[in-house]
């Protein structure tokens, strides 16, 4: 007979998924903030190159997404934060999702600006729609405790 | 964790990055917070009823981009160049308010009139960059595309963003009279 109360066991290999997925998840964030931060006008231009936001916005928000990148990636690695900052880069990768349907709907090609300049040109299609649907999954692993999953502590340090 | 803690969580992260945020700008005066909105943000519109070829805006809105764009930080570099042809599509007002110095002034309305003239200081080899006064290049490429095909011009392109990204870009705004 099963105690109501016993651990749930996951199978390891979910159990070691989780960290693994946050250490990938924010180190995607990080490559993809810093070359932004470096550039902040190229990543601008970017922006207005979907011709989704105002003019006035563009200069903001070139610089506010790789910040929000940024901190909500350390959040992530930070075991008390780790649910806000995987809530968090769920919302940014949602709203790049949508931001890349409107373009596919709307038919316009507009190179990506996910890496900034430094990267090579990406054309925002299918393929990156796929790629940002899979981050939105690593996203939903990582933010899995390593406890719950049947870690032990020292895991959950991750 | 509870929802309360995360919510806390979520506003503290936010205020902390839109702080970085302004410090990484307050580093980059050439970027402000907002960039500085033009005189005249719909001041061009091309009349249908002018001879020449016409041109189905709605097809192009679809299409975009019909001609080749450049971004302010490219076309920064071409200010003064031999063979650069600046073209501002704006009115008349807004260009003597400030605009690409020798940049020449052919208001998308008045273009089609204009462009049958041989007076305009365009030569066929030259490289000609389109500028409008809002993001919506839709009034550049108009224009570009009539400088394309009434004067044979070949290296025709959109300035991306327009006079408010030029502006944004940090690019130099002049009040002199321009070459046309």
């Amino acid at each position: 007979m099963v105690e109501p109360n016993a651990p749930r066991r996951l199978p390891a290999l979910i159990a070691v998924a989780a960290p693994a997925a946050r250490l990938l998840v924010a180190a995607v964030f990080v490559a993809a903030a810093i070359p932004k931060l470096l550039d902040p006008l190229a990543f601008s231009e970017a922006i207005s190159n979907y011709r989704v936001f105002p003019y006035w916005s563009w200069n903001a928000l070139a610089a506010l997404v790789p910040m929000l990148e940024l901190v909500a990636a350390a959040m992530l690695l930070c075991r008390s934060t780790r649910r806000a900052g995987a809530l968090l880069l769920g919302g940014l990768t949602l709203a790049f999702i949508a931001l890349i349907a409107s373009v596919i709907v709307r038919g316009v090609d507009v190179e990506c600006g996910c890496f900034g300049q430094s990267s090579a040109p990406e054309s925002v299609g299918w393929p990156l729609l796929l790629r940002d649907l899979l981050l939105l999954a690593g996203i939903a692993v990582a933010s899995l405790p390593s406890a719950a999953l049947g870690a032990d502590a020292a895991a959950d340090s991750w | 964790m509870t929802p309360k803690n995360t919510t806390l969580q979520l506003a503290v992260s936010f205020g902390i990055a839109c702080a970085l945020a302004a410090l990484h700008l307050g580093l980059h005066p050439d970027l402000p917070w907002v960039a500085q909105e033009p005189e005249v943000l719909r001041a061009c519109e091309l009349t249908e009823d002018l001879p020449g070829p016409r041109i189905d805006v709605d097809r192009i809105d679809d299409q975009l981009p019909l001609l080749p764009t450049i971004s302010a930080r490219e076309a920064l570099e071409l200010v003064g160049a031999e063979g650069i042809t600046f073209v501002d599509v704006r009115d008349l007002g807004s260009f003597r308010g400030g605009h690409i110095p020798e940049a020449l002034c052919l208001p998308a309305a008045e273009a089609p009139s204009l462009l049958g003239q041989a007076s305009l200081p365009i030569a066929a080899g030259d490289r000609i960059i389109t500028y409008c006064g809002q993001a919506d290049p839709s009034d550049a490429e108009d224009v570009g595309l009539l400088l394309r095909d009434r004067l044979q011009c070949e290296d025709v392109q959109v300035l991306r963003g327009g006079w408010p990204q030029w502006l944004a870009a940090g690019g130099p705004s002049t009040q002199e009279p321009g070459r046309g």
